[in-house]
């Protein structure tokens, strides 16, 4: 039953990925993007639009392939750090590492600059040039997951309430860090910023989904790797080290691996909440919690998630186009309001 | 399992726990820890398996398949794992693993990275469940379990890392005098038909006394008696340690020494 669960989750994954690259403004059937999908390597006779096969390969695709990809990393995050911090309300969201990806990329804005940026893409194209600003938002994720673990850690556990106290404080101590760069960079820079923070997928290129598929492969690798260390971890450290585990090793290589994740979803897709909290519960309830099934199928769940959520964005008020981390939001918000009534009971 | 300490010193901050301690545990002893709350007897248990930092002194295991005794603190923690089991106090459980899960979790040191548990790895799970009377648990979720239940549960899994040497510490504190008995004549029977080899902490001075071979009782980080129960429960000991006037009377079915509580509470006309 496990196992057939998962297959349909990849079903239903193609489904929504070939549905959303086929609705837009411009709709294009199901049939027909399968065909151009299937064109090229196959050499069918093209009995399609030329723009539609245009519309399709440079922007819905790389789109909707980003939203998967970025999804995945946001829910495999999610698990990494409820996995870590025995905690089932933290999220990449909820502990700041968004808001300090946000204020690594910002940074790497403001500190290079508008001329810096403009010589990357003139010297070696859009490729390197969407770069630094990932490298720069994983170290501020990664900085700020550090803290929140400090403040949050009370002897051998970590508090629920420091968690999200810590998050929030470091949270909004790195917005406001961003909002004092703003205050101080040119208007152009200053611009520059501010779109890149919105984030959303409009921006999706082929480039960013390369730049993207490292950060979030080796995040899973990391993860994998330490799958089974990371059950044992929900029973409390010292029994984890009882197990044998190498307890330490162990934190800092799935803080860095959640950082990662985290920081590239923030880098090429802004802010985006609550995926990182809903679908680990959703694949909980759907696989159980052994993380060597659990990582795999929140990835596929993530995905889905969040093509099916940019696909809203899309549609919503077409043609105009709603950030996907406010559906996102809409979506999550009430989800988080029920755990925590559910999970702050007196007895918990 | 031998098991060898010496010198053992450990400190939390500038406060030192455990002072210069020694203690020499034969293979097959089933050995009950005793002393008053903060006497040191948790963080010896702790220093044994790895938990908290030794600031001096040597833990040595040997046994008949090792050439030389083996320095525990220089064993890496899946190497431990594989000599050392430690069954704790109840922990919370807030994630839904079915019994057999957690169980499973016990093949841990056993099992490569991105392997899963083989067939034989089953067998000592189901075994370990087996010995511990939760074959019929195995399908529920650890979270859903009674207190007791799950102190067995956790006594399986602490059986399926086929341990050589197996520390308690304090078992029994959450559980009713039903189930602090099972758990313990379990125990026991592993010591008994394997010669497990047992290092527990306990509270219960009676339980104690019944259960274990020898009882060594801890007094502010030092070993202030050690021997077997009826050497070491006496009411001088328990007055100049515990504080507490008692008297101590045998038995009336094993002939071990059990504790009856005198001072203030008795008739006092409460």
């Amino acid at each position: 039953m496990r196992r057939s669960a998962v297959w349909l989750l990849v079903l239903l994954l193609v489904f929504a990925l070939v549905m959303a690259a086929g609705l837009g403004t411009v709709k294009i059937p199901p049939g027909e993007v399968v065909r151009i999908l299937l064109g090229r390597p196959f050499g069918l006779a093209p009995d399609w639009l030329p723009q539609h096969e245009a519309i399709l390969l440079q922007i819905r695709l790389p789109r909707v392939l980003m939203a998967a990809v970025a999804g995945s990393a946001l829910a495999m995050a999610g698990v990494a750090y409820q996995g870590l911090f025995r905690n089932p309300l933290a999220d990449p969201y909820v502990i700041g590492v968004s808001a300090g990806s946000a204020l690594g990329g910002s940074a790497a804005i403001a500190l290079l600059g508008l001329p810096a940026m403009a010589a990357l893409v003139a010297r070696g194209g859009a490729l390197i040039a969407v770069g630094p600003v990932p490298l720069f938002a994983f170290v501020g994720g990664l900085v700020t997951v550090a803290i929140v673990y400090r403040l949050a850690r009370i002897g051998t556990g970590v508090s629920l309430v420091g968690l999200l106290l810590g998050g929030g404080a470091i949270g909004s101590l790195a917005v406001s860090f961003v909002s004092l760069l703003l205050f101080f960079t040119a208007s152009d820079v200053r611009e520059a910023i501010l779109f890149w923070m919105m984030g959303g997928l409009g921006g999706a290129s082929w480039a960013k989904l390369l730049w993207l598929l490292p950060y979030v492969a080796v995040g899973l690798g990391i993860l994998l790797y330490w799958a089974r260390d990371l059950n044992v971890i929900l029973m409390g450290e010292e029994t984890a080290h009882h197990l044998g585990v190498e307890v330490e090793r162990m934190k800092r290589w799935v803080l860095l691996a959640g950082a990662l994740l985290t920081a590239s979803a923030v880098a090429f897709c802004g802010s985006i909440g609550f995926v990182g909290l809903v679908v680990p519960h959703a694949c909980r309830f759907l696989v159980g919690p052994d993380h060597r099934r659990l990582l795999p199928v929140a990835a596929v769940c993530g995905a889905v998630l969040l093509v099916l959520a940019d696909l809203g964005a899309r549609l919503l008020l077409s043609p105009q186009e709603l950030p996907v981390g406010l559906v996102m939001a809409l979506l999550g918000g009430p989800f988080f309001i029920w755990l925590l009534r559910t999970r702050l009971r007196p007895t918990v | 399992m031998d098991l060898a300490i010496s010198g053992l010193t450990v400190r939390y901050g500038r406060e030192v726990v455990l002072g210069n301690l020694s203690l020499q545990i034969a293979d097959g002893e089933f050995v009950a820890l005793v002393g008053p709350n903060g006497s040191g007897k948790s963080t010896l248990i702790r220093a044994i398996s790895g938990a908290v930092p030794v600031a001096a002194g040597q833990i040595e295991v040997s046994d008949r398949s090792m050439a030389a005794p083996l320095d525990l603190r220089r064993l890496g923690a899946p190497e431990r794992a594989r000599l050392i089991a430690v069954l704790a106090q109840e922990t919370k459980v807030d994630f839904a693993f079915s019994a057999q899960e957690v169980v499973g979790m016990g093949r841990l040191p056993y099992v490569g990275r991105f392997q899963r548990e083989t067939a034989a790895d089953w067998a000592i799970v189901r075994q370990a469940m087996d010995q511990t009377c939760t074959t019929h648990l195995a399908d529920r979720p650890i979270t859903a379990l009674s207190g007791g239940e799950r102190q067995r549960v956790l006594f399986a899994r602490a059986l399926a890392q086929e341990p050589k040497l197996l520390l308690l510490d304090e078992p029994t504190a959450h559980l009713d005098m039903a189930h602090s008995v099972e758990l313990l004549s379990l125990v026991r029977r592993r010591n008994q038909s394997e010669g497990l080899t047992v290092v527990a902490v306990l509270h219960d001075l009676n339980l104690a006394a019944q259960v274990a071979d020898r009882i060594v009782v801890l007094h502010q980080g030092e070993i202030a008696a050690d021997g077997a129960p009826r050497a070491v429960v006496t009411p001088d000991l328990i007055a100049r340690v515990w504080g507490t006037a008692v008297q101590v009377v045998d038995h009336p079915v094993s002939g071990l020494p059990q504790v009856l509580l005198l001072g203030s509470l008795v008739g006092s006309g409460v």
